[in-house]
C-alpha cells in the first residue's frame, strides 16, 4: 500500500508491504515516516486547528488546535462541539478550551485574545 | 516632513521574514534596528494561517501560524528591537531615504542599510480572466482565510476552489472544519500545484475531490451572489474542451491561482526585478542592484515554507548589519547563475567574486523527476551534488554550500545549477 507522508513538507511516498507477520516499509526518508506509514494503515492520527468566535476581546477570533494528534475519525465531531462553544475574552495561548478531546489530547488556544480596551 | 531620523538598519515589513531579518541584524551587531509594519500587529500573514505544521526546521516543533509569529515577536522584543506599527512606507529612494505615513503624519528615515521584506500578494480574478457574473462570493483564498480566521465571518456555505496552491488546499480543509461544504478543487494543470502533504491532509482526509486539468469557464449568479460555476475539462494547451462543461452549484468561489512578490517599493527604488520570479534580483549577499538595499522572503521569490523564508531573511539581516557597520561594501565582479535542465529559477542570481562565507541556494524545479541529482557546477566542474527523490515544481529545493564550495563558485566564470536524471 502507498502512503504519502505528512510528517514534514518533504512528503515522502512510502510503500508498506505485508511481510510474514509484520510489514516492510520502503521510501521513508526518516524513522518518523515509518511510524507514520504504519499508523496510517491502522489508526490515522491528525492535528487540526479551528477559528472560534470570541466575545469581548481585542480580536473577534481565537485560533485553537489539538495539543497532540487525535484519531482522524474524531475530527468532525470535535470540530462540531468546538464550534458550538460560546467563548469570551481573555484567552491566553495555551489555555485549554476543551480537555481530553481524544485520548490525552486537549483542544488548546493557539493565539491570545485580550480584553477589549475600555471594558 | 515632521522630522528626519537616521538608523543603521531599517526592515520594511514585520512578517516572519522581516522579524527574522531584524533579529539577525541585531545579533550581527546593528544596535538601532527598526522594523516598519503597516498592519496593527506584527507577524504578517502568519496571523491568519492558523493551521499547524509551521516551524519543523526552525523551532523543531509543529506550530500554528500565530504561535510561530509569537515566537519571532518574543525574540525581537527580548532584544529590544523597535517595531513601529500602523506605519506604511510610501517610498524608498536609492539613497536609502524612507518616506512613511502613520497617524503622526508623513516622516522620513535615512538608513545605512535597508532590508525589504514586503511579502507577496495573491493573483486576483482579473489576472486570470474568468468569464461570468461580477457578483459577491468570489474571493481569493487568502481573503477568505482572513475573513474566517481573523474576522470571524464564514466566507460561504458551499464552495468551489479554483487552483490547488497550498492556500487553496488549506482553505478547502478550513472551510470544511468551520462547517461549510467544499464541492471540489479544480486545477488547470495535470497535477496539484501545492505540496503533496496538503493534498493528503486537506483534501483526501475530507473526501474533497481534486479535479486536475479542469477550470472554471463561467460564474453564475442569483440575487447578486454566486449561485454556481461552470467547470470544464482542459486540453494539453490548457484550453477548455467544448462539450465537457458541467455545473457545480455553490455560493462561493475561492481563487488560489498564484502569488506574486510585492515589489512596488522595490521598483520605485530602482531595484532590478527577475523575469521569472517577479521579485528582486540579488547577489549571494541578497543585496539588490542598489547598494545597501537587501531583499528577502516572499518579496524576493515565493516560498512554500515560512521556515525557509526566515532562514533566507537571516542572511539578508546579517549582511545588512555588516554593510551598515562597515560603512558599505565594494562589490566587484560577479558571475550570473545559469539555470540548466529542470531548474526554473535559482536564488541568488549572481555570485560576487569578492565575497566570503557560505552560500545558500534555493531553486524551483521546472519539471517532475521521480529521482534526480541536483548539481551545481563551476566552470563545468561539479562542486555540489545531491540526490533527490520526488522532485516537483511545488517543492522548493534548498542547499547550503560550505565555505570551500562557495569559494570555488566565487572564482568561477561560469556557474550552472541543473537536474541530472
Amino acid at each position: 500500500m502507498e502512503v504519502v507522508c505528512t510528517v514534514c513538507p518533504r512528503g515522502c511516498n512510502i510503500s508498506v508491504i505485508s511481510e510474514g507477520e509484520g510489514y516492510a516499509v520502503q521510501g521513508n526518508g526518516c524513522m518518523r515516516g515509518k511510524d507514520y506509514a504504519l499508523r496510517e494503515l491502522t489508526m490515522p492520527m491528525r492535528n487540526f486547528s479551528l477559528a472560534l468566535s470570541v466575545a469581548g476581546g481585542d480580536t473577534d477570533v481565537v485560533a485553537v488546535r489539538t495539543s497532540a494528534p487525535v484519531r482522524r475519525e474524531c475530527i468532525a465531531e470535535i470540530a462540531l462541539a468546538a464550534r458550538a462553544l460560546t467563548l469570551s475574552a481573555p484567552i491566553k495561548a495555551g489555555d485549554v478550551i476543551i480537555s481530553k478531546v481524544d485520548g490525552d489530547s486537549d483542544l488548546i488556544a493557539a493565539s491570545t485574545v485580550n480584553l477589549k480596551e475600555g471594558t | 516632513m515632521i522630522n528626519c531620523e537616521s538608523r543603521s538598519v531599517v526592515v520594511i515589513g514585520g512578517g516572519p521574514a522581516g522579524l527574522s531579518a531584524a533579529i539577525a541584524a541585531f545579533d550581527a551587531g546593528a544596535k538601532d534596528v527598526l522594523v516598519l509594519e503597516r498592519d496593527t500587529r506584527l507577524g504578517g500573514i502568519l496571523n491568519q494561517c492558523i493551521h499547524n505544521g509551521f516551524g519543523l526546521t526552525l523551532f523543531k516543533s509543529e506550530l500554528t501560524g500565530p504561535e510561530y509569529a509569537a515566537r519571532l515577536i518574543d525574540m525581537a522584543s527580548e532584544r529590544g528591537i523597535e517595531c513601529r506599527l500602523n506605519t506604511t512606507v510610501v517610498s524608498v529612494a536609492p539613497d536609502k531615504t524612507i518616506t512613511c505615513v502613520s497617524e503622526e503624519g508623513v516622516f522620513s528615515i535615512t538608513a545605512d542599510a535597508i532590508v525589504l521584506t514586503c511579502g507577496c500578494r495573491e493573483r486576483p480574478r482579473g489576472a486570470i480572466g474568468i468569464a461570468g457574473a461580477r457578483c459577491a462570493g468570489v474571493y481569493t483564498a487568502g481573503t477568505a482565510q482572513k475573513l474566517v480566521n481573523i474576522m470571524g465571518y464564514m466566507a460561504g456555505r458551499e464552495c468551489v476552489i479554483l487552483g490547488s496552491g497550498d492556500i487553496g488546499l488549506i482553505m478547502a480543509r478550513r472551510m470544511t472544519l468551520q462547517g461549510a461544504k467544499v464541492r471540489a478543487v479544480l486545477e488547470i494543470m495535470p497535477r496539484a500545484s501545492g505540496l503533496m502533504r496538503n493534498v493528503v491532509q486537506c483534501l483526501n482526509d475530507y473526501d474533497i475531490p481534486l479535479m486536475t486539468s479542469h477550470t472554471v469557464v463561467d460564474v453564475l449568479s442569483q440575487g447578486g451572489r454566486v449561485s454556481g460555476v461552470v467547470a470544464a475539462k482542459v486540453d494539453n494547451d490548457m484550453r477548455p474542451i467544448a462539450g465537457s462543461e458541467f455545473l457545480l452549484p455553490c455560493d462561493t468561489l475561492l481563487l488560489s491561482v498564484g502569488l506574486i512578490p510585492e515589489t512596488e517599493l522595490a521598483r520605485e527604488a530602482g531595484i532590478g526585478l527577475h523575469r521569472v520570479t517577479g521579485g528582486a534580483e540579488v547577489d549571494d549577499t541578497l543585496m539588490s542592484n542598489i547598494d545597501g538595499i537587501f531583499c528577502a522572503g516572499n518579496m524576493l521569490h515565493v516560498h512554500d515554507l515560512a521556515d525557509y523564508a526566515c532562514l533566507e531573511s537571516e542572511v539578508a539581516g546579517k549582511r545588512a548589519a555588516e554593510y551598515a557597520i562597515n560603512g558599505g561594501v565594494t562589490r566587484g565582479a560577479f558571475t550570473s547563475v545559469e539555470c540548466g535542465d529542470g531548474i526554473r529559477y535559482a536564488v541568488p542570481m549572481k555570485i560576487l567574486s569578492s565575497g566570503s562565507g557560505s552560500i545558500t541556494f534555493t531553486a524551483r524545479p521546472s519539471a517532475e523527476y521521480a529521482l534526480g541529482r541536483i548539481c551545481i557546477e563551476a566552470d563545468g566542474e561539479e562542486i555540489y551534488s545531491k540526490r533527490e527523490a520526488g522532485i516537483r515544481p511545488a517543492t522548493m529545493l534548498r542547499y547550503v554550500l560550505n565555505s570551500a564550495q562557495s569559494d570555488k563558485l566565487r572564482s568561477a566564470s561560469r556557474i550552472c545549477i541543473k537536474v541530472r536524471e
